[in-house]
């Protein structure tokens, strides 16, 4: 049971990673490396603060200081004209200092044994953790709904559409951007900080490879729920989430592989589980054409 | 509609396989063994650990050893934890310091022996090293940075001043480099610093170093160990000697080290969960700080250097070829 309620928090704590990068590579077609930097930077921040004893400011302080990040990325796309990837590796990569700089210049905090917000309440259980998890997951989820039905929501959405038609409509697209992706960024240092408080330590690594998770969450939730709505796409990257984390989950389940197989195993797992609709779809086609073949016999 | 009902059966699928509880709870005892990444070191404990398990009478019907490694990826480091717990082993070995922390905060009853974590204490995993808590106990691998360069002060005397090349992300290697510091003021040594942020960085930092430096120290770092060789030929071609903290980087080009050999961390760490396992309490079981060091010596990269060893060294140390 351990492994499936855990497998569940974890899911929901990188479900916000996942409505971050949603934001950024989805609604604004863009592709935002920065994520990398900001996840640890949420970490860092959130993970200090709590060890001075303020656990809540720090999840809040990590929403600004992933507000700040994704900033500078978009200043660095529209003011100085940089491409997109290579203003968020330019980000990415200077954040890693500047974590390094918030941690004191250590590579690792620990927070075993500080008040966190999943040790707040008086029984820190199972279920206590979860519904931290999925409270926090849902507050997000409802935020970012309504947000992206604003005039200011909508015309981000328009910009990712087509920028030329909102560029003319009179809107200035440089700013909206730079919300866009100061938003997104927000969402994933979010997750970082939970993430922080969740696990008890904070690692200058824990943020590589960040980008990988997050947008396979994204894909795996649109293979199930299609592409069809924003508020369908934000559905579809917690859930995506919660099945790559299950995913992983099973692959550590089986003993029958070696311990190094474990990443050939998940990413063979997620395969199989992206090609169950294009299957289910051939399945169907065939079974058509079979159809179709017997009613024209009969001719 | 239909891709809903797909999403449904995978859920159901996922489910069931991951909440099925693991069978019988017979007379065999499990052992977890959980790891970061996979690097020379890291190898070196867990066999050390599996060997002297073995050794102790631990076989393979008696034993179970289940091997998890997150592959690099801190955040299967989590699941890996849970996972254990679920399936409920009666020991769980970690090697290095995040495994370790992620251990403890699961917060279980399983007892947790970590295997070469640096400074225990300070990484929060347990408060006392005489009398551990929370439930782990292990072995620390400190460096003796001060019999190293005094060491070094007998192989290669006039050393004025050292290069130190390190990776900032690991606490290992940042904690070491301090007590190097620490040793070099009180010496009168001058230091320049080397920092490399990844393993492709590491040809330049050390070029960098080359002019400035009369020798060059890296600490217990994983990523420069990774980049060993390509340090070590830069460094011979200066004809400048590298002082690892490793037998594994003596082993890949460096002159030598003042090591613990991470075979034997592995051993004595499973003489530590024998104990628990045959029933003592882990708090009565301290936290050792390994400290029986051997000195290890390349005797290619020595005469490539132009260093000449004499034969109480050649005889005391371990030489590699």
């Amino acid at each position: 049971m351990t492994l499936l309620i855990g497998s569940l928090q974890l899911g929901l704590i990188y479900g916000l990673l996942a409505l971050g990068v949603y934001i950024a590579f989805r609604i604004l077609s863009i592709p935002d490396l920065t994520a990398d930097g900001s996840f640890t930077l949420g970490l860092a921040v959130s993970a200090v603060l709590t060890v001075a004893g303020h656990p809540i400011l720090g999840i809040f302080a990590a929403l600004v200081a992933g507000a700040v990040a994704g900033t500078i990325t978009g200043l660095l796309q529209t003011k100085m004209k940089v491409h997109p990837i290579l203003a968020g590796i330019i980000t990415m990569t200077g954040l890693y200092s500047i974590n390094l700089f918030i941690m004191g210049v250590s590579s690792n905090v620990s927070l075993i044994g500080n008040e966190t917000i999943f040790s707040m309440g008086a029984n820190a259980s199972n279920i206590t953790k979860t519904l931290i998890a999925a409270i926090i997951s849902v507050i997000v989820f409802m935020i970012l709904m309504w947000f992206f039905k604003t005039q200011l929501g909508l015309s981000i959405r328009a910009t990712g559409n087509n920028e030329d038609m909102v560029r003319a409509s009179s809107i200035n697209v440089d700013r909206v951007k730079i919300i866009a992706i100061a938003i997104s960024n927000s969402c994933v240092a979010l997750s970082g900080a939970v993430l922080a408080q969740y696990q008890g330590f904070a690692d200058i690594s824990s943020g590589v490879g960040i980008m990988v998770i997050g947008l396979a969450s994204v894909i795996i939730g649109e293979v199930f729920l299609g592409k069809r709505s924003v508020t369908l796409g934000f559905a579809a990257a917690i859930i995506g989430s919660i099945v790559y984390r299950f995913i992983i989950a099973l692959a550590l389940r089986s003993s029958i592989f070696p311990a190094y197989a474990l990443k050939l195993v998940s990413a063979f797992i997620v395969a199989m589980a992206l090609s169950i609709p294009v299957i289910k779809k051939n399945m169907q086609q065939r079974k058509i054409i079979r159809e179709g073949r017997k009613s024209a016999k009969n001719y | 509609m239909k891709k809903i009902i797909a999403l449904v059966v995978l859920l159901v699928v996922l489910f069931s396989a991951v909440a099925c509880t693991s069978q019988e709870k017979s007379d065999t005892l499990t052992v977890g063994i959980i790891q970061l990444t996979d690097n020379g070191a890291f190898t070196d404990m867990r066999e050390g650990f599996i060997n002297r398990l073995r050794e102790l009478g631990y076989t393979e019907d008696k034993l179970i050893i289940v091997e998890k490694s997150a592959q690099g990826d801190m955040s299967n480091l989590n699941s890996i934890c849970q996972e254990m717990v679920n399936s409920g082993v009666d020991l769980v070995a970690t090697i290095a310091t995040p495994a370790s922390q992620a251990m403890v905060n699961m917060n279980t009853d399983i007892p947790v022996i970590f295997i070469s974590v640096g400074d225990p204490t300070g990484a929060g995993i347990i408060s006392n090293m005489e009398k551990p808590d929370k439930n782990a106990t292990g072995t620390s691998n400190a460096i003796p940075v001060d019999e190293m360069f005094k060491m070094a002060d007998s192989l290669t005397p006039g050393i004025e001043t050292y290069g130190i090349l390190y990776n900032t992300s690991e606490k290992n290697s940042v904690t070491t480099v301090e007590k190097a510091k620490v040793y070099f003021d009180t010496n009168g040594i001058q230091y320049v610093e080397a920092v490399v942020p990844d393993s492709s960085e590491v040809q330049q930092a050390t070029q960098s170093l080359i002019g400035k430096v009369d020798a060059i120290f890296v600490p217990n770092d994983s990523k420069v160990q990774a980049a060993m060789p390509q340090v070590a030929d830069i460094a011979k071609t200066a004809q400048i000697p590298v002082y690892g903290s490793s037998a594994v980087m003596v082993e890949s080009g460096a002159f030598a080290t003042i090591s613990i050999s991470d075979i034997e961390i592995g051993a004595l760490s499973a003489d530590m969960a024998d104990q628990v396992l045959k029933g003592t309490q882990i708090d009565q079981i301290p936290a050792i700080t390994v400290s029986n060091f051997t000195t290890v010596i390349n005797k290619e990269t020595a005469s490539e250097i132009g260093v000449e060893l004499s034969k109480d060294i050649l005889s005391t140390a371990t030489i590699i070829e």
